[in-house]
Formats: C-alpha cells, sequence, structure tokens
C-alpha cells in the first residue's frame, strides 16, 4: 500500500516539476527580453511581471486574474480532452469565435428568455455550437483519415470569415466596427465579485470553468467514456479488438473539445465589459493559449486549472509593466514568451529521465571506485 | 592464472519497485561458445541483458568483459566493447529499407555525404560470410518477420560486435526459419564469437547450446553443461517442479457446433489474390480444433476474419446458429468469442494501462463492473487480484502494475486470464503459448483442455507442431488459403504433418 502510493506520488512531482521548470525558463527568457529592451528599468518591470499586479492594487488584480483565466482555463480543459484521444486540435481558434458569436448573438437577440435563462441559454447554445464545428473534422478524420490539424486549421479560417460576415449582416455596430454591447440582463452574474475585488470583471466564469475542469476530469478517469478515450488514444487497434467504437470516440472527443472551448469564447465576451469581436482577420490567441496551458498541466484537467491561472497571473502583471515605461509590444512579447515556452514542458519531461539515468550511472561508479 | 572470459557479471542486483529482479546473479560466458539464459517468466533474463547492453544500470556488481571490469552507461558504450544485442521486440524503422536500417546511427560519410553504396557493399559481404540473406533495399515493412530478426543481426555484426545477445529470438519465428537461425548462430560461434541464447524452449537449447544458466525469481540457479543435463533436469531446476510434457486430456464428449464457417474468402485492399479462399469447417462443443500450417498461409486472415478486426468477403460465419459474417466486434464477443490474439501489444494489451485497466478490458461496460456509466475500479481490482492468484501472473505492483512493466510471458498470461475468464462459448486461442515458459504452458495448455471438457469450442492456432499435435483434436492445415487437410493429429505423423504444410492434398497423399 505504501509503496504504491509513493510510486504515484514521484510520478507525479516528475510531472510537476518539469511544468515548474517550463515556466520558471519561460521567465527568464522574459527577463532577457526586458534586459535587451531597457536595461534600466528591467528589474522593476521584471518583479511587477511576476508579483502580477498585485503589490500595486491588490484587489482588482487578483479579479482580473479570475477573469482572465476563465476563458483559457476552457480552451487549456478543450484541448487537453482532446490529446488524451490523441487528437491534436489546432482548431481552437475558430471554435472560440463560433462559440463567442453565438453566445453574443443569443444575449442580445434572445429577448423572450425568462431571468436567469437570458445568459443560461446563450451559453449552452454556445457550447452546442462548438461541438457542431469540431464534428466536421471529426468525422473527416474518423471516416476519411483526413489530417486532423489540417482540416481543424482550415475550419479556423472558414470560422474566421463566417463570423465577420455574420456579425455585419446581425449584430454588427458599424461605429467601432465590432459587435453591439450585451444588455445587462443577459451578461454573466457578478455573484459579489465585483464588490469583493472592485474594479475587476470577475463573474460567475470562473466558478464554471473550474467546475467544468473537475467534471472533465471525472469523466476521463472515472466513466466508461473517459475508459474508451483514453484507450483510443493509447493503442486503437487494441481499441478495435476490444469492440470499442475508436471513430466514435474520436468523433466525440474532439465535439467535446470544441464545445468547451466554445463555451469558453462565450463566457469572455458575455462578461459585460463592453468588449465585443472585432471585424479582423487574424485568430483569436486563446485556441493556442489553451495548446500551452494544456502541455503546461501534462494534460490533466485538474492541472489546467493552475497553469490557466498561472497564465493570467502573467497577463495582468504584463498590463502593469507599461508603466514602468515599456511599450505594449514587448509587454505582448515578454508574456507571450511565457506561454509558448511553457510548451516546453514536455521536452523538459524527457531531458529529466536522461538526467536520472545518467546520474544513477555515475553514482555507481562512485560508490565502487569508494569501496 | 584464471580463465578469461568474454563477458563475467558478478553479483549483480537490480531492484524495480516492488520486485528485486536480479538478486546477485552472475554469469560467466566464454569465448566461442553459445550459452543459454534459462528461467521462468519475470526470471530477470531480459533485465540481465538490458544491464550487460547499458539500458539499465545495476544499483550493485561488476561486469567485466574479455577480463577488463567496465562501466556500461548505454548502449553506445556497450556497442564500442563490441556487445551487440538483438532484442525481443524489434527495433527498426518499418518505412526505411534494410540497408538504411542497418547502417541507422552509425552512417558511413563520404565528404559529407551519406554513402550507401560502400555500406550495402560491407552488408553484402557479411550477409553472403554468415548466411543471412537479405534483400538490402526492401522495405521493412515489406519483409517477413524473420527477415526482420536477419536485419536485426546484420546490424550488430556491422558494428564488428563478437558478444551476441539474442532476447527469445525464435519465439517469433516458424519452425523453418528457427532452424535457419540455428545454423547462423552456430556459424557466429564458430568464428570465435561469444552468443548468449535466451529461449524457453528446451529442445532448443539441447541443440545449440554448450552451457545454460538458469535463473529463477531473479537469483542464479546453476549453470549447467548442456550434453551432461538433460529437459527434465533443465526444467525442474527452472520452475522447482516435475514439469510434464505430455497433455493428459479425457474422453471426448463432442456436443453441438458452436461455429460454422462457410466459403470464407479473405481479401484485404492491398492484396493481389484471395488470402483465405473459399475455406469451409466446423468446430463443436467439446474439441479442440487446431489451424496449422506454415506462417502466411491464410492463419492469421482467418483468424481477422472470424473475430471480425478486418472485414469478410464472402461466405458466412455462424456462431450457435446466429450469423455474425458483418456483426461488430462487440456483438461478437458477447455473443460467445473470447479472442487471445497473436499480437499481444498491438492488440492483446494497452501498455500505458495498468493491470487491471486492461483485465477489464472486456468487462467495462457490464453491468457490474460499470453503475450509471462509472467503473467500479474496486472491483476491477479484486477481480485483477483474483487472476493474479488464480493464473500466477507475476506482478511487481499487484492490480496497479503498468502493462508495459510485465515481463513478456507475464503479459500473454495476462491476456489469457482475461480471455478464458469471459467463459464464452468459443475460445479463440493464437499462439497462446508463445513466449512463455514450460511451467506456464503446461498450465496454458490444461486450461484449453478444461475449456474442451467443460463443453465448450476451442479454436487454436499455432506454428508449433509439437502443441499442434499433442494439444488438438483435429487439425486443419492451411496451405495457400485453401484448408489441405482436415485429420485426426492422433493418426497423423509428423511427416505426413509436413507434407500437408508443403500443400500436398490429403487425397494425393493416400493415393
Ligand atoms: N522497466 C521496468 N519497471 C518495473 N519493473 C520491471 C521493468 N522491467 C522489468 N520489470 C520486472 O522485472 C521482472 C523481470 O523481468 P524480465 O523482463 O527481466 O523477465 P524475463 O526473465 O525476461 O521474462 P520473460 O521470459 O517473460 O520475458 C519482472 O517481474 C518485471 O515485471
Ligand atoms: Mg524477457
Amino acid at each position: 500500500m505504501l509503496k504504491k502510493s509513493r510510486k504515484l506520488n514521484t510520478d507525479s512531482l516528475a510531472k510537476l516539476s518539469a511544468s515548474v521548470l517550463a515556466a520558471l525558463v519561460g521567465l527568464l527568457l522574459a527577463l532577457i527580453i526586458l534586459l535587451v529592451c531597457d536595461a534600466k528599468n528591467a528589474m522593476p518591470g521584471f518583479l511587477t511581471l511576476i508579483t502580477g499586479g498585485i503589490r500595486k492594487e491588490p484587489l482588482k488584480a487578483i479579479g482580473e486574474i479570475l477573469y482572465q483565466a476563465t476563458p483559457i482555463m476552457m480552451c487549456g480543459a478543450g484541448i487537453a480532452v482532446a490529446f488524451k484521444a490523441s487528437v491534436f486540435n489546432i482548431g481552437g481558434g475558430g471554435q472560440f469565435l463560433i462559440g463567442a458569436f453565438v453566445g453574443i448573438y443569443g444575449a442580445i437577440k434572445w429577448e423572450f428568455l425568462p431571468g436567469p435563462l437570458r445568459w443560461i441559454v446563450p451559453l449552452i447554445a454556445a457550447a452546442l455550437s462548438g461541438a457542431l464545428w469540431a464534428f466536421l473534422p471529426g468525422v473527416l478524420k474518423a471516416f476519411r483519415n483526413v489530417n486532423i490539424i489540417i482540416s481543424t486549421i482550415m475550419m479556423n479560417y472558414l470560422a474566421r470569415y463566417m463570423v465577420n460576415s455574420l456579425i455585419k449582416a446581425t449584430i454588427f455596430f458599424s461605429a467601432k466596427s465590432e459587435t453591439q454591447a450585451i444588455p445587462a440582463e443577459a451578461t454573466l452574474p457578478r455573484l459579489g465579485l465585483d464588490k469583493l475585488f472592485p474594479g475587476s470583471s470577475a463573474n460567475i466564469g470562473i466558478f464554471i470553468s473550474i467546475a467544468i475542469c473537475i467534471l472533465i476530469w471525472v469523466i476521463i478517469n472515472k466513466t466508461t467514456f473517459g475508459y474508451e478515450l483514453r484507450a483510443c488514444g493509447l493503442n486503437d487497434s487494441a481499441c478495435k479488438y476490444a469492440g470499442i467504437k475508436e471513430k466514435r470516440t474520436i468523433v466525440v472527443s474532439i465535439m467535446i473539445s470544441g464545445a468547451l472551448i466554445a463555451l469558453g469564447g462565450a463566457l469572455m465576451y458575455m462578461a459585460g465589459t463592453g468588449k465585443g469581436i472585432k471585424v479582423y482577420d487574424t485568430q483569436p490567441a486563446e485556441g493556442f493559449t489553451g495548446i500551452s496551458i494544456s502541455v503546461l498541466a501534462g494534460n490533466s484537467p485538474l492541472g489546467v486549472i493552475l497553469s490557466a491561472l498561472f497564465i493570467a497571473f502573467l497577463t495582468v502583471g504584463g498590463q502593469y509593466i507599461q508603466s514602468h515605461g515599456f511599450v505594449k509590444e514587448i509587454v505582448n512579447i515578454v508574456t507571450s514568451s511565457v506561454i509558448y515556452l511553457s510548451a516546453f514542458t514536455l521536452l523538459i519531461r524527457i531531458w529529466f529521465d536522461t538526467m536520472a539515468r545518467k546520474r544513477q550511472a555515475k553514482h555507481i561508479q562512485h560508490t565502487e571506485k569508494g569501496e | 592464472m584464471s580463465e578469461q572470459f568474454a563477458v563475467e557479471m558478478q553479483g549483480i542486483v537490480k531492484t524495480f519497485p516492488g520486485i528485486v529482479a536480479c538478486d546477485n546473479v552472475s554469469l560467466e560466458v566464454r569465448k566461442g561458445e553459445i550459452h543459454a539464459l534459462l528461467g521462468e517468466n519475470g526470471a530477470g533474463k531480459s533485465t540481465l541483458m538490458s544491464i550487460l547492453f547499458g539500458m539499465y544500470q545495476p544499483e550493485a556488481g561488476v561486469i567485466k568483459v574479455n577480463g577488463k571490469e567496465v562501466h556500461i552507461t548505454g548502449p553506445r558504450d556497450a556497442t564500442a566493447l563490441g556487445i551487440g544485442m538483438v532484442h525481443q521486440h524489434f527495433k527498426l524503422v518499418d518505412c526505411f529499407s534494410v540497408t538504411r536500417n542497418i547502417v541507422l546511427g552509425d552512417e558511413p560519410m563520404k565528404r559529407g555525404v551519406l554513402d550507401l553504396n560502400t555500406a550495402k557493399k560491407k552488408i553484402m559481404e557479411i550477409s553472403e560470410r554468415y548466411g543471412l540473406a537479405v534483400d538490402p533495399d526492401a522495405l521493412i515493412s515489406d519483409i517477413t518477420v524473420g527477415m526482420q530478426q536477419r536485419v536485426e543481426i546484420l546490424k550488430i555484426l556491422y558494428r564488428e560486435s563478437d558478444i551476441l545477445i539474442f532476447d527469445e529470438p525464435t519465439a517469433v519465428l516458424t519452425p523453418q526459419e528457427i532452424e535457419e537461425l540455428i545454423k547462423i548462430i552456430r556459424g557466429l560461434a564458430a568464428e570465435g564469437k561469444s552468443i548468449i541464447f535466451i529461449s524457453h524452449k528446451l529442445d532448443e537449447i539441447s541443440k545449440v547450446a554448450d552451457r545454460v544458466t538458469i535463473l529463477r525469481r531473479g537469483a542464479k540457479i546453476a549453470t549447467l553443461d548442456v550434453p551432461n543435463t538433460t529437459k527434465e533436469e533443465m526444467s525442474e531446476l527452472m520452475v522447482g517442479r516435475k514439469v510434464s510434457f505430455s497433455v493428459d486430456k479425457g474422453e471426448q464428449v463432442l456436443g453441438d457446433v458452436v461455429l460454422d464457417v462457410k466459403n470464407l474468402v479473405m481479401k484485404p485492399r492491398t492484396a493481389t489474390k484471395n488470402l483465405v479462399d473459399d475455406i469451409s469447417f466446423q468446430v463443436r462443443r467439446g474439441e479442440i480444433v487446431c489451424i496449422a500450417g506454415i506462417d502466411g498461409n491464410g492463419q492469421s486472415e482467418t483468424i481477422y476474419g472470424l473475430t471480425g478486426i478486418m472485414p469478410v468477403q464472402g461466405g458466412t460465419i455462424t456462431l450457435n446458429g446466429e450469423d455474425i459474417t458483418k456483426a461488430t466486434v462487440r456483438h461478437r464477443n458477447l455473443a460467445g468469442i473470447s479472442h487471445i490474439p497473436e499480437d499481444r501489444h498491438k492488440y492483446g494489451l494497452i501498455l500505458d494501462y495498468n493491470l487491471q485497466e486492461n483485465i477489464i478490458l472486456k468487462d467495462y461496460f457490464k453491468p457490474g463492473m460499470q453503475k450509471a456509466s462509472f467503473i467500479n475500479f474496486t472491483k476491477a481490482e479484486q477481480m485483477t487480484e483474483e487472476l493474479i492468484e488464480k493464473y500466477d501472473v507475476r506482478t511487481t505492483l499487484g492490480p496497479k502494475t503498468s502493462a508495459r512493466s510485465m515481463s513478456g510471458g507475464n503479459q500473454q498470461k495476462a491476456i489469457i486470464a482475461r480471455e478464458i475468464e469471459q467463459n464464452s462459448d468459443l475460445l479463440i486461442a493464437v499462439q497462446p503459448t508463445r513466449g512463455l515458459d514450460v511451467g506456464a504452458i503446461e498450465f496454458v495448455h490444461k486450461q484449453l483442455v478444461a475449456q474442451r471438457d467443460a463443453g465448450k469450442a476451442v479454436l487454436m492456432m499455432s506454428l508449433e507442431l509439437d502443441e499442434v499435435m499433442d494439444v488438438s483434436d483435429r487439425v486443419l492445415v492451411m496451405f495457400e488459403g485453401k484448408i489441405v487437410a482436415d485429420v485426426d493429429p492422433k493418426e497423423t505423423t509428423i511427416q505426413q504433418m509436413g507434407l500437408y504444410m508443403a500443400g500436398v492434398r490429403k487425397e494425393e497423399q493416400h493415393a
């Protein structure tokens, strides 16, 4: 019994320390960038980055972190689910946009809905639309063996241009070239978080996201569907042999992935911050940030909660370093370098393994020579 | 001065969480000898050889190569010391040619460019010298397992190794290929190379080895001179009890037809002709029917068709009166088919799942193992513990042992346990004893016979002629996709079987 738990612990410990190290490497790169740009202000700026601005406006900063963590947490969870089935969903950007549009559209147009359904139904609709959007690449992969990376990237472009024209046709606010504002009754409830963390946009979304991450963890690890999902990710021939419908499992896994990411999009834009979807031709970054978050979390839905909070923490900290005279672009470079270097977690884990083996070999030589 | 050995391992200790895989093991291999390593499944043979090849580091012990103490920290060190290993599971790149695979990691360069022609010349030289026929330009994915193994051997000869480790080289080969391999190994030894040879087949050891070292549960039991020992002595030392080599079967009570195959045709899209060509046969309750033949004559495809892993192109399959020709795999399993697959790593196990997750592979969705879609892992653990006990599966961490870390033979035992416990009307067992030690083989044969005596139908496929003759009640010999003989093994000689397998029809023999 004792042995079992110890083995488990060393496993998750190794995972955790690889994640932490990856984050540290990212931070180091951030520091170097700051030093190169403006050596004098680099240290104070870096301190602000890693204290998340909490020193300056603690309550507001915490609230902002919770708000910022919400959509990327959903994206991370979505990517993690697909990863477990060995499906590499690069379509996060498109699914995010679709969900955001459907959420905003429902919040503005579905005035007939009573009470809390004003925001609940658009959220559900957003999740469903994301699932539907991911259905196509899933089916193409399962039944026609179309490379899912390519098909999801194509779906990203399709989503971008489709959403642009849908916005223009329905809920366009031409003065700002973005979607119209959402009526107050349809924005996400604040649950008193606005009183607790004044000045921030924190709302119910963070609770929804955390609850969903926990739910996903339970599904993956405790249910028959989760068993099938992981089995397909690990060995599809054995699935065939055991009579597991591996095609259906692949399709369902990417649909869940799409639903979660789309829900993330809706949660972000329905917060009532006045932010709308711009009619641009770029992809939203959240889809890719989700990949980093998932990798940083070792694809564990529970880990995703932590890594999303961490990335949000840095993003918020990054906003404050502008006060040290760094331009906004530098701030973006710094935070994205941390985010993308987090994806090095895997490399670091492999490196850990080889190091351990080498150390063991040295150790033996040592003890033997000592004798 | 004491004798100088090619390899000397002294007091080797290696532990994994929960087990001492090598417990103070010593091994001495003389120059130019063929030294067999024998031991039960999980005795630590592969681990000991992995240590010699630098893949694991021992916690204690000394290794000497040609009399000099060495520290082998990785396969590169081992190669530099002239040690080469042919692994239990090959390590070849499927989409590379034979030549590319052989030079991989040691590519010959000429002015900074890969120089495959020189390499090819050298490979052909070695290949002729030792009788290792290969096609240097063929892709690995297109050649037989036997030829893949020759590529692995060429790989180590190309690096001029003179200590060669073979980890269960014959487990995947056909009897014909085994003959060839033995000849090759003898030739290598005659050239002065030292050879370590792991095998569970005592006949092979008697035939090829000079000395044998026997391991049991991580400890060395004895090193014997092969000419002065017997199969019985070796197996008794190995498992610690007497092993019976003959199969005891009770009177046969034939029952209803369970499996009825009519005009089965299998022709996968990539094949140019029918791999299974219009065959018909039945299997009844209370009989063990064996499909025999030289590998590649349609036996595997027949099994894939019956179990639903591949679609069939013609004919019907009936199970207990129900037409299952087009049924899903899940449906067939529930309707009464258990399947011990040929390739345990590809089909039989999810290596990164632990043992209990593998044991419930065909039960996880059944009521009792699952409630409202939540898997009852406590029950899975209990069930796994029972099977570990009943089938003597050696694990390090009980039901939570990762399948990947289990020894090859114990992985096989886990699959056998899972499939027999399905208690299906039809048990399809493909090469069920591949890689098992003699004690385990005896046990599995007993289990197959017990299924038959309990009124189940057993369809076995085996390349092992002894097994075919001993265990089955009826033998179907396949040749080029057709059944050329349907015989009672008790009334058939090994010589006759050989003729059938070469494609001589039964009627022609009698004429
Ligand atoms: N990487 C590993 N991690 C944990 N345990 C391991 C590992 N490799 C081997 N073991 C354990 O060490 C023991 C010895 O295994 P090994 O593979 O050496 O057996 P073997 O003698 O080669 O058996 P077989 O004849 O079945 O191949 C087994 O109990 C196995 O479960
Ligand atoms: Mg082994």
